[in-house]
């Protein structure tokens, strides 16, 4: 049997939703006056018929695992008598070569302590057989009704999802997705589930501009301390203007950020095979042209501790966020600082996962479920050239 | 002092089809042509434009931009100001002689100046090195006159090829402070000429800094002469709104995905009463908009112009073969379109002797995206119909096009 890593925060009583926040603005900071309004993204219909729509029918896959091994280890999880019976009343299992499937009726989830059903998610989402368990739909808030579209998920959805998702950290895991589908009244409407189901949350950024804007403390922050002069003309230009502008962060990015951000994937830029990923993304962060050897990670992590030393608080514009695995000194994810607490991410290399601004405390959630994970702060060691744009290797 | 003359556009239909067919039935196009036609006005300079249609409510605020040290550097003249301002001449003595009367300079000086010490013969090649006070006194009609005929065919002469102001000249470029001396800005203003069309140049540059303190106002004044107008612009999203209209113009009928995926995001959550626009631009144009080129964009010489920019709106990268040419893609896949005009429509400006001079991209109400020239000193940016015309009007007879992409294709 493999091991899994997976780590469950267990206690409900500590979920909070620091992320739904009452004041739209960034903390002050040398990044200046930034407006923060929170914005869903959904994956394009195009890219969501891609996907095969799975059965409705639950399977909780088991590698490498007997009947008689899945049986005992249910038997473990669930103590109850009564609930036990059910399970084993209405959860056919299956044994193939290599594994053991099981099939359990939506009564027999709905019946699972919260306890049960996190043990036993947690064992299946250590086998990437399981997709949904492996890969769960994260949801940053407690409040499931303000994530999904209320006009576009039906009431019993949206009450299952509450029902069924499990807290980790700050947000909720909810894996039960083929529960949901016989919820559906067409199949347009189930296609608009599995749509919401694809969201993220992210941000778009407003930069206001007032008699007070400190442009000197905002230039330096947003150049790097001049060394990236891309965004100089733009700002001077805010400069020249006597009234109080507001101006969306996305015109200060760099070149690539700015054109892949609030954006999904598409086809076109996976074309040698590999799409792009988070190393992928934080290393090119500054780059005009995009460097695809930054799609391996092995490169990836050889540059970073080859032009990238480990630093403390305050970070600067386009410092790497890195989330590691404190056992074993495994980076697990990397994406780059923007302000306040907000980094610019790309969650995996799904078509599905958009390039996001994300709250570090939400990406640390995100990336915590098999394990708890440490953070990293990186910055670029002082490069010779006039502008990190053209860093060279 | 230059009057500050700016350039308002008519579109007159006109019938004529002459250099123009559709590409796949081969058969003349019945669309119109557009001839622009110069008036006197003030162009847009105040405020907050505001335009409403099926895009929905648009505003827009000016921004003056400047090119970054790093741009205008390798500008030659930095380099050669101290040989002081040669007239250089290909014609022999009489013909420049013709020339310099035809531009209206009186026999005294074109006697002064066609004698030493101002005067040099060389094989094939006339030289004249006028004194300031002639430079100085100058009118901008003689300017327009004669500099056309001075010095080589590259692009990096002045004289031929003279730095495009802004509409309303350098007045409208120095309303914002511009660190240069009051005499200097003086001396701009007075070297400036406008041509036939409205457009306000100037061709001085060498005696320009012949005349600067020190390097730092050389630095000063190419940056200051490279100012460009570009809009802040965003839209209103005050409820209520027709999302289907909205949705349907900026995603151009599916060739802007992107748009459908950001609109539906922020349409959704009431307290959103605004989105900038570069939110709603495809790829290119999100990535480009007020940024300056770097030689890493381009392939050798061959950097992003208003050409390659324009007919790779809707790509989700500017394809390197872009640089090259855009004939093959203009032909296959653009037709002549038609009002009302589309998000991303190519407007091409054609000159009286046929050349295409520029392309940009229709935005929305009177807003195009658009880079005025190769040179890495021009920004990508957002500026009005007028705007760009009024720079591009050498002369009266411009001509301007619109294109649109065939549904068939999404790039």
């Amino acid at each position: 049997m493999r091991p899994f890593f997976l780590y469950l925060f267990v206690s409900a009583l500590s979920l909070t939703s620091p992320s739904v926040e009452a004041d739209p603005y960034c903390n002050p900071g040398p990044w200046g006056k930034v407006k923060i309004s929170n914005v869903f993204l959904e994956a394009p219909e195009s890219i969501v018929r891609l996907i095969p729509a799975p059965s409705e029918q639950t399977v909780w896959r088991f590698p490498e695992m007997s009947f008689k091994e899945v049986t005992a280890l249910l038997d473990s999880i669930v103590i109850d008598a009564d609930i036990r019976t059910l399970l084993r009343e209405e959860t056919p299992l299956q044994t193939n070569e290599d594994e053991t499937r099981a099939f359990p009726s939506l009564r027999v989830i709905r019946s699972l302590p919260l306890e049960n059903r996190q043990k036993l998610y947690r064992f299946l989402s250590g086998f990437e057989e399981n997709p949904y368990h492996y890969n769960p739909i994260i949801i940053d808030t407690d409040e499931i009704r303000d994530w999904f579209p209320r006009d576009r998920m039906p009431e019993e959805a949206l009450s299952l999802i509450e029902e069924l998702s499990v807290p980790i950290e700050n947000a909720l895991a909810f894996a039960d997705v083929p529960s949901l589908l016989p919820l559906a009244n067409s199949e347009n409407e189930e296609l608009q589930m599995r749509k919401a189901l694809t969201r993220s949350r992210s941000m778009l950024l407003s930069l206001e501009m007032t008699p007070d804007t400190n442009w000197e403390e905002l230039t330096e922050y947003w150049t790097v301390g001049g060394s990236f002069i891309g965004a100089v003309p733009f700002l001077e230009s805010l400069q020249r203007t006597d009234e109080d502008l507001t101006v969306g962060l996305t015109e200060i990015l760099p070149l690539t950020p700015r054109r892949y951000l609030n954006s999904f994937p598409v086809s076109a830029e996976g074309i040698t095979g590999s799409f792009p990923n988070n190393y992928w993304t934080t290393f090119n962060f500054f780059r005009i042209t995009p460097d695809p050897k930054f799609l391996r990670r092995n490169a990836s992590l050889q540059y970073l501790r080859k032009y990238y030393d480990v630093v403390e608080k305050p970070l600067k514009f386009g410092d790497i966020v890195a989330l590691s695995d404190p056992d074993r000194d495994q980076i697990a994810h990397v994406c780059n600082f923007v302000a306040d607490d907000i980094v610019y991410t790309k969650n995996g290399t799904s078509l599905l996962e958009p390039w996001i601004f994300m709250k570090i405390e939400d990406l640390l959630s995100r990336f915590s479920i098999r394990k708890p994970l440490e953070i990293q702060y990186w910055r670029r060691k002082p490069v010779p050239a006039q502008s990190l744009d053209n860093a060279s290797n | 002092m230059l009057l500050a003359l700016c350039v308002s556009i008519a579109f007159v239909n006109k019938a004529s089809s002459q250099d123009f067919e559709d590409s796949v039935s081969k058969v003349p196009t019945t669309s119109e042509t557009r001839m622009i036609e110069a008036t006197t006005s003030q162009g847009v300079n105040s405020g907050v434009l505001i335009s409403t249609g099926e895009w929905g409510k648009l505003h827009s605020s000016e921004l003056i931009l400047e090119p970054p040290d790093l741009h205008v550097r390798p500008n030659s003249e930095m380099l050669k100001w101290t040989e002081g301002t040669v007239w250089s001449f290909e014609q022999d003595l009489p013909s420049v002689i013709r020339i310099l009367q035809h531009a209206g300079l009186d026999e005294y000086t074109i006697s002064t100046l066609t004698s030493p010490p101002f005067l040099a013969q060389g094989i094939g090649r006339i030289e004249i090195r006028p004194p300031d006070s002639v430079i100085l006194e100058l009118s901008p009609q003689t300017r327009n006159m004669l500099y056309p005929h001075l010095g080589s065919t590259a692009k990096t002469n002045y004289f031929r090829f003279p730095i495009r102001l802004m509409s309303g000249g350098y007045a409208r470029m120095s309303q914002s402070p511009t660190g240069l001396s009051a005499n200097m800005e003086d001396l701009i203003s007075r070297l400036c000429y406008v041509k036939e069309g409205g457009a306000v140049h100037i061709s001085d540059i060498r005696f320009l800094f012949s005349q600067a303190e020190n390097e730092a106002e050389r630095l000063r004044i190419i940056k200051t002469l490279s100012r460009e107008t570009s809009l802040n612009s965003w839209l209103d999203l005050s409820r209520p709104l027709n999302k289907e209209s909205l949705v349907s113009y900026w995603s151009a009928n599916g060739k802007n995905p992107g748009a459908i995926t950001i609109l539906d995001a922020v349409l959704e959550s009431p307290e959103i009463d605004r989105i900038e626009l570069v939110h709603l631009l495809p790829p290119v144009a999100k990535k480009l908009l007020h940024t300056y080129a770097e030689p890493e964009q381009g392939v050798g010489t061959h950097l992003p112009d208003c050409h390659s920019t324009s007919f790779s709106f809707f790509s989700n990268s500017l394809p390197p073969r872009m640089l090259d040419s855009v004939g093959a893609v203009a032909n296959e896949r653009y037709v002549r379109a038609t009002k009302p005009w589309q998000f991303g429509d190519v407007i091409l400006i054609k000159d009286a002797d046929g050349n295409w001079v520029h392309a940009c991209n229709y935005i929305a109400g009177e807003i195009v995206f658009t880079k005025n020239g190769q040179s890495l000193g021009r920004p990508w940016v957002l500026q009005t119909f007028n705007e760009v015309f009024a720079s591009y009007m050498e002369n009266s007879r411009m001509q301007a096009f619109f294109f649109r992409l065939k549904p068939e294709y999404r790039e």
